[in-house]
């Protein structure tokens, strides 16, 4: 034994150099940081690193036995947790008399493994004053030097991040099988929890332990349970563990707490939107228990199986009983109910990380880029014909499918916000209007791209403005009606076949057809007399130059609002429709794309041009032979579907390509705006991921061409806007030939020359 | 006459990590040569008054000592614990388990 001994000593005479040097790093970085949050009290990230340094010094010295050093410097380290959990404020005593025990830290390191060092040796008094004052500090009284009074039992500031188990806890731990390998012993980490509070009824589950035969006497098989009395933190319990976190099985749970203290904790929590972390924060679980719980989830889910919902695992796993549980669902709930409703819901900060919007346009980009080779390897492989080629880039495919997915997610944020700001505009217009409004806002946590959501407040501001003015009526018109005296406006979001679906709905007095016709006439947009169909009606009301105000009001009226609405939301390759019912009130559809960057696409051939159709609008594709299908002069013509006429619009024609027409072609049916209309087209070349390129300026005017993409041939393919090329394909063609005039006029007009 | 007794068990000065694995072997080898000798009573007393440094790897060796016996339908009794064992099968909560019975009665050989 005595020789192992000197083996012993010889290895930590050599080693304990290296710690001695390293742990005065550590201590320096510590002066260094408090000197710097001097200046920054608040600085999350240099508290954090404040601990870290503490907790490595104490951590080195656990492993050479410098026991002088741990106990003074986990004095330290708990004070500093709480730092970091903004539990306490740095403030300038606070500052100084963690300096002073950093002096001391460096004391201790430096006289480590000398005999007659320690905690008896030098500064010993020192330092248990420092310890003292330490103590006071965590128990809520100011760091300045205390007189000698017996620290008050000050209760803990309250905080929700580390609760404090005045019953005490009912610990369970269960240590990993390489904890002897890591150098850990259980025993001391033992003493060290034993130091935190009154440590009681230790049992260890002796039964876990093999017999002689099979051991292996290095491996750990133990675990214990015991009850921890005193006035602790969860996190002070789970810091004590730190080292061998990773291996052990930890639980804590509170002592005679009652699920109605748990639940009144949970309640008076700021809002948190996971289950979990609510549960966490009010002491209920752990985190190690949440983590456990969440990963059994996850495996389930994995295997195929249904996963029960975490409430359910966590109260069958962790004793946590129904009632808490359901005082945080209904918490939570309620928090949803707010972020919904707008209401100012704390961000959940931990969790966030703040990311600089170019950074993540730049990966979004580079992104754009990999789908497009991605496409041109597949190509690539496609021809070489070797099976396990193909095989490998399919794959990438889909990883490069999932990413983008992922990627595009990053940029989502809920539309709420933007809804919220409405209340406040809405509750100060309907007064100025003499109106009684109120705002419903439903589906808050709908989310869109952050760039659709900024360039879409605009345009629904004016909408919403534009209800309350024309939309709504005065109480006393409104109680005429027979309708309620309050008028209700909607804002309504929601997801709907991979775009999104926001509604602005108002329970007005709809839009009167006559009226809008009158205008109509009188401003020339319709032909005198002519009388377009309903839906037709409520369009002209988004045409340049259009109001049916008689009063200009500073609000709208002016007649530009509405087609600057539509083009701004056309822009966002969305579109808007109303429907409204008179005397009933009007419901404005504005439907977006949830991303303006990549979309599944449809690849054809038409005259040797490639292009694209946005994957959502094809409805189906049918064949037909190209000598029935005879176009006019606007290369229009039409076909017969299941009794219906479908209008079909030729590209050939359209966009004057040149070339003959195979014997036989396909009609793509294209589903936009409410109507079906076809195209003809020569090939089909499937489904293509398709990032979208924006069309340069020369080419906005392009009727029907919304952008370009870059096939995997390094073909540029342009992309259709469905939309418009609907309108080629069954407006009349006296007033298309009109606005094409018009759009020539415009552009020319717009463009320098080139 | 009865068999000579098979001396009892001692337990060694360090029972740590350090000297777990040659202690386990030790005792194995005890344990084959008392079934040999044919000595086995229903209580093993184990000398523990050695025992200077001990920690939680020892402790878990001592208590796959007694599973061992208890398979064996036999108890381990440990006579005159030094006080470092006695602290440390205290903090670790084997305490009542491993030293109800701590007289200093040993079985006449």
């Amino acid at each position: 034994m005595s020789r192992k001994q000197d083996i012993d000593t010889s290895f930590v005479d050599d080693i304990l150099p290296v710690f001695i040097s390293e742990a005065n790093e550590q201590i320096a970085g510590i002066e260094q940081l408090l000197l710097q949050l001097e200046e920054a009290p608040d600085d999350r990230e240099l508290l954090d690193a404040l601990f870290r340094c503490a907790h490595t010094v104490k951590g080195s010295a656990g492993i050479f036995g410098l026991d002088a050093v741990v106990g003074f410097t986990h004095h330290v380290e708990t004070l500093l947790d709480r730092l970091r959990d903004g539990a306490l404020s740095l403030t300038p005593e606070l500052s100084t008399l963690l300096l002073q025990c950093n002096d001391q830290i460096r004391l201790l390191v430096s006289s480590a493994g000398q005999d007659g060092a320690g905690e008896h040796g030098e500064g010993a008094a020192e330092r248990a004053a420092l310890v003292i004052r330490l103590q006071a500090v965590s128990a809520g009284e100011p760091a300045a030097v205390p007189i000698d009074d017996v620290p008050p039992d000050a209760p803990a500031v309250p905080d929700v991040a580390a609760v404090v188990g005045a019953g005490g806890w009912n610990v369970s731990a269960r240590f990993g099988a390489e904890t002897f390998r890591n150098g850990m012993c259980p025993l001391t980490i033992l003493h060290y929890v034993a130091g935190l509070g009154e440590l009681r009824d230790v049992v260890c589950d002796t039964a876990a332990v093999p017999p002689l035969q099979t051991i292996d006497p290095e491996t750990c098989h133990l675990g214990f349970a015991f009850n921890l009395v005193g006035q602790i933190n969860s996190g002070e319990i789970e810091s004590a563990f730190s080292f061998v976190r990773d291996d052990l099985v930890l639980d804590l749970q509170e002592r005679a707490n009652s699920s109605a203290t748990l639940a009144a904790r949970i309640d008076a929590m700021p809002d948190q939107p996971r289950l979990g972390d609510l549960l966490v924060g009010a002491g209920a679980i752990t985190q190690v228990q949440l983590g456990r719980a969440l990963q059994q989830q996850t495996d389930l889910l994995a295997q195929g199986e249904h996963a029960p919902l975490i409430g359910e695992i966590l109260a069958a796993k962790t004793g946590v009983s129904p009632q808490v549980v359901a005082a945080a669902l209904d918490k939570q709930q309620r928090a949803r109910g707010n972020a919904a409703s707008g209401a100012a819901a704390p961000a959940d900060d931990n969790r966030f990380i703040r990311v600089h919007a170019d950074r993540l346009d730049e990966v979004i980009n580079l992104l754009g880029e990999l789908v497009i080779a991605g496409a041109g390897a597949q190509l690539l492989a496609r021809q070489t014909k070797q099976r396990s080629l193909i095989e490998a880039n399919t794959q990438i495919g889909r990883l490069i499918e999932e990413i983008r997915n992922g990627t595009l997610k990053l940029r989502m944020v809920p539309i709420g916000e933007t809804f919220s700001r409405f209340r406040r505009v809405v509750r100060d217009t309907a007064a100025e209007l003499g109106k009684d409004v109120v705002l419903e806002i439903v589906g808050g946590e709908t989310e869109l791209d952050k760039s659709v959501v900024e360039r879409i407040a605009d345009p629904l501001m004016h909408l919403v403005r534009n209800g309350l003015d024309h939309g709504l009526e005065k109480p006393d018109a409104r109680l005429q009606a027979g309708k309620p005296a309050q008028g209700k406006l909607t804002l309504s979001a929601c997801h709907e076949s991979g775009g999104i679906l926001i509604r602005i709905q108002d329970d007005g007095r709809g839009i009167a057809r006559d009226k809008v016709l009158a205008r109509a006439w009188e401003r020339g947009i319709v032909e005198q007399g002519v009388v377009p169909d309903d839906h037709d009606i409520l369009k002209l009301i988004f045409e340049p130059g259009f109001s049916t105000a008689e009063a200009i009001t500073n609000l709208s009226g002016r007649g530009v609002g509405m087609d600057v609405v539509r083009r701004n939301i056309e822009a966002l390759r969305g579109t808007v429709t109303i429907r409204s019912t008179e005397g009933e009130g009007s419901t404005i559809d504005i439907r977006l794309p949830l991303t303006l960057a990549i979309i599944d696409g449809f690849l054809i051939g038409a005259g040797g041009t490639k292009f694209i159709f946005p994957l959502e609008a094809v409805v189906e594709v049918i064949e037909a032979r190209s000598a029935a299908m005879v176009a006019d002069s606007r290369g229009r013509t039409c076909v017969e579907l299941r009794g219906r006429v479908l209008p079909v619009v030729d590209l050939r024609a359209l966009y004057a390509l040149d070339s003959a027409p195979p014997p036989r072609v396909s009609v793509v049916v294209i589903n936009a705006n409410g109507r079906q209309y076809g195209v003809m087209v020569d090939v089909l070349l499937g489904q293509h991921q398709t990032v979208i390129k924006p069309l340069s300026r020369m080419f906005r005017s392009l009727r029907g061409i919304s952008g370009s993409t870059i096939l995997g041939s390094g073909e540029v393919a342009l992309i259709f806007d469905v939309n418009s090329l609907s309108q080629l394909a069954s407006t009349d063609p006296t007033s298309r030939g009109a606005a094409g005039a018009q759009g020539a006029r415009r552009s020319s007009a717009k463009e320098p020359h080139a | 006459m009865k068999t000579p007794a098979h001396p009892p068990l001692r337990l060694p000065v360090e029972l740590t990590i350090f000297t777990a694995s040659e202690t386990r072997s030790a005792w194995l080898g005890w344990m084959a040569d008392e079934s040999q000798l044919g000595g086995a009573e229903a209580l093993c007393v184990v000398d523990a008054e050695d025992v200077a440094e001990v920690d939680a790897a020892g402790v878990q060796l001592l208590v796959s000592l007694a599973n061992t016996l208890a398979g064996q339908q036999r108890s381990l009794q440990l006579q005159g614990p030094s006080e470092a064992l006695r602290r440390a099968c205290t903090s670790l909560g084997v305490h009542t388990w491993l030293l109800q019975d701590t007289t200093t009665d040993l079985e006449s050989p």
